[in-house]
């Protein structure tokens, strides 16, 4: 019976070791998963903008420009590596294509085309999909950087050389009031 | 709160065993005091036995009590929890999957995808609900995928932006695990209550002296069920709700639109279906004066806020007050608006032949040659033809050529294989107020299958012609008319239609009583043919009804 006790005062700091460690592994493999989640609604994106084009072109044989600068805009972002370049990318893209949904506005047999409303809610959608993975990923990131700098994770944290993560932000003030397309 | 899905799993176990426990201590009480008041005279009365210790019945009494309220407590979960369950509930509701063809249930899964990504993946079903009420609901059961449902109302009454914090909601009732609890609770009485109250209603139909005794077990049965559902709400708190907006917020980042969303509900018919699974619903179908109570009974026993509290608190968070809510719900949303579909006539080559063609007035004009056919007007399938220097007087569709010239306005992609009843010509596949139906371009009709007719009734139209308030105003003084005369359905026709699916014969019969309009119904495909303008008279009816 005695035996016990020593056993429940070294045990436990073990024990307690162990769950705090997993609990960060958790959270670190889940931000990675929400990163990820960013990507794929980006993707989503660059795979709906060739449908746009196909469909507008056929109405405004006029704009050739500014088709020609969205498709431009698309390959730079699908191009582009590593975090900054890639945020310069998207603005350059969310613009031409905010350009392009206002000349649309002066197309009225474009607007009411049944393939262009149902690209422009699919468009619409991704754009919230993608604010609202970008949205998760920062929770997550809170989440995490809250636990591995409290007492007394924070122990386990140094000793495992666990590091902060990086919030995403928007540098460009015009993407701060959420990119959307107005139709 | 915002709990991974581990966590959820992990709590659901505890919810259950909860509500269990809950449930076996609901029926040890309920007992105890039935065998008291049975044990009363005969113990008291016969026995002379000391009050207070018939009251507690000794020990053995209670340990029997116990046990018969295990049994109880387990077989009634046991009955109530099977496979069943969940598709019971959706059938009960009258719910249904989406259609992928259509564009208002493509914005709701693209707006349910949406909201899965703010809360990290959490998986969910989505269903809809074919009426023109507006409400929301979200299930959960065991260890199926969540559900959340919509109706019809709502999803076309509500901007895009208020459907997304509304979804919010729903899902936040999922991923915070309190929609097990409502579910739970519902389904474990409610369900009952609300079949057994349908089988009372019936017995009672057909009563006759000798049932009486019957009846009576019935009703006794009946009343606890419903006094046991009743009891049982005082476990669903209305803070769920609250905290629910809170964590919509927290996914949405949009206040103002979730407190529209609550504005125009409030303010516009929410009853659906039964009212013991009330708990479900995103606000309270029943509309009771009850639910506004402030005081402690409305807080015990009311499973859902005050209206104005919760439009408050969300009012609040973006420092605004009403007027500012209600001037922001005056700006325009319709980001997908139904578009008919155009009609382009084709140049084909039409030879010449010589024509005649009875006209509106019933002259005979013409000769035409078919380039000339083309381009009248008035001309439609089934107008009288006569090819000259040929007897035959014929119906304009039964000529081939004049069938080709007819076709040549369809696009390909639009036909399908429906002859309209009257003109025998192809239907066009259109989308009619976002709901894929076929309509004939020639007289206009239109055929709609019998599940979306509820959907398009219960979308809002853009704007009716004159024309159409005109029939309608018509339509309005004969449904005095008619309701004088016989009670029924049921229409005489001269001549009936053919469907365009089966060919059989359809019956002729009045969309309702309360909206006499006159359709063709074909029982066997379940599809409803209307006639040049009598969709938009109905739909014009029911939305200047309120």
């Amino acid at each position: 019976m005695e035996s016990i006790i020593p056993l429940i005062v070294l045990g436990s700091p073990i024990v307690w070791f162990i769950v705090t460690y997993n609990q960060l592994i958790r959270y670190r493999t889940s931000i990675k998963n929400a990163w990820s989640q960013i990507d794929v609604q980006l993707k989503r994106r660059y795979d709906l903008i060739p449908n746009l084009v196909e469909v507008a072109k056929g109405y405004m044989s006029h704009e050739r420009g500014t088709l020609e600068e969205v498709i431009k805009a698309r390959s730079q972002a699908v191009d582009a590596s590593g975090l900054q370049e890639q945020t310069m990318a998207e603005n350059f893209l969310t613009q031409s294509l905010r350009s392009l949904f206002a000349v649309v506005e002066n197309y009225p047999n474009l607007k009411a085309d049944q393939n262009m409303l149902s690209l422009q809610e699919s468009l619409t959608s991704t754009e919230n999909m993608i604010s609202f993975a970008r949205q998760f990923y920062n929770d997550e990131v809170m989440k995490y950087n809250a636990m591995i700098q409290s007492i007394p994770a924070n122990i386990i944290a140094n000793l495992s050389k666990f590091t902060g993560e990086e919030f995403f932000k928007i540098d460009d003030s015009s993407q701060k009031a959420v990119p959307k397309v107005k139709f | 709160m915002h709990l991974s899905h581990v966590e959820i799993e992990q709590r659901k176990k505890w919810v259950i065993g909860l509500l269990l426990l809950m449930l076996i201590v609901c029926y040890f009480f309920f007992i105890w005091i039935l065998a008291i008041v049975i044990s009363f005279p005969t113990v008291i009365i016969i026995w002379k036995h000391p009050f207070a210790e018939s009251l507690f019945l000794g020990f053995n009494g209670i340990t029997v009590i116990l046990g018969i309220a295990l049994i109880v407590g387990i077989i009634h979960w046991h009955i109530s929890f099977n496979r069943d369950t969940v598709p019971k509930i959706l059938r009960v509701l009258n719910a249904q999957s989406l259609d992928i063809n259509d564009t208002y249930h493509q914005r709701l899964r693209n707006i349910v995808e949406e909201v899965r990504v703010a809360t990290g993946g959490q998986e969910v079903r989505c269903v809809v609900i074919p009426t023109t009420s507006m409400n929301a609901f979200s299930i959960m059961y065991f260890k199926e995928t969540p559900i959340i449902g919509v109706t019809e109302g709502l999803l076309s009454k509500l901007k895009r932006q208020q459907l997304v914090t509304i979804i919010g909601h729903e899902m936040a009732h999922i991923i915070s695990g309190d929609c097990l609890i409502t579910t739970i609770i519902s389904v474990l009485f409610g369900l009952y209550a609300e079949i057994l109250k349908g089988s009372r209603a019936m017995i009672k139909d057909r009563l006759n002296g000798e049932d009486i005794p019957f009846f009576i077990i019935v009703y006794i049965i009946t009343s606890i069920v419903q006094t046991m559902s009743e009891a049982m709400k005082i476990f669903i708190s209305r803070q769920h709700e609250y905290r629910a907006d809170a964590v919509a917020v927290r996914l949405t980042r949009d206040p103002l639109s979730l407190a529209e969303a609550i504005y125009t509900i409030s303010r516009n018919n929410r009853m659906i279906g039964y009212g013991a699974l009330s708990p479900i619903f995103f606000m309270n179908p029943l509309c009771s004066s009850f639910d506004e109570n402030n005081g402690l009974l409305g807080y015990l026993f009311s499973t859902h806020p005050p209206v104005k509290k919760r439009i408050d608190i969300l009012l609040e968070m973006v420092k605004a007050d009403i007027e500012i809510l209600e001037e922001a719900m005056k700006a325009p949303d319709r980001l997908i608006s139904p578009a008919d579909s155009t009609v382009l006539p084709s140049k084909a080559s039409l030879k010449k032949q010589g024509w005649l063609a009875l006209d509106e007035e019933g002259k005979w004009t013409g000769p035409f040659s078919l380039l000339e056919l083309s381009k009248l007007s008035w001309l439609r399938p089934d107008n009288w033809v006569h090819k000259e220097g040929e007897d035959k007087v014929i119906p304009a569709f039964e000529d081939e050529s004049l069938r080709r010239m007819f076709k040549g306005y369809l696009k390909d992609d639009q036909v399908s294989n429906f002859l309209c009843p009257h003109c025998k010509m192809e239907l066009a596949e259109i989308l009619y107020e976002g709901a894929p139906i076929w309509r004939c371009n020639y007289c206009e009709g239109l055929l709609v299958e019998k599940s979306k007719v509820m959907r398009i009734l219960s979308r809002r139209e853009q704007g009716f012609s004159e024309e159409i308030a005109k029939f309608a105003k018509f339509y309005q003084l004969e449904i005095r008319e008619k309701e004088r005369r016989k009670k029924t359905e049921q229409v005489e026709a001269k001549f009936s239609l053919n469907c365009p699916s089966c060919k059989k014969m359809m019956i002729r019969k009045f969309y309702s009583l309360v909206y006499p309009i006159e359709i063709d119904f074909c029982g066997c495909c379940n599809y409803i043919w209307f006639d040049k303008h009598e969709l938009e008279v109905l739909q014009y009816l029911i939305e200047n009804a309120n």
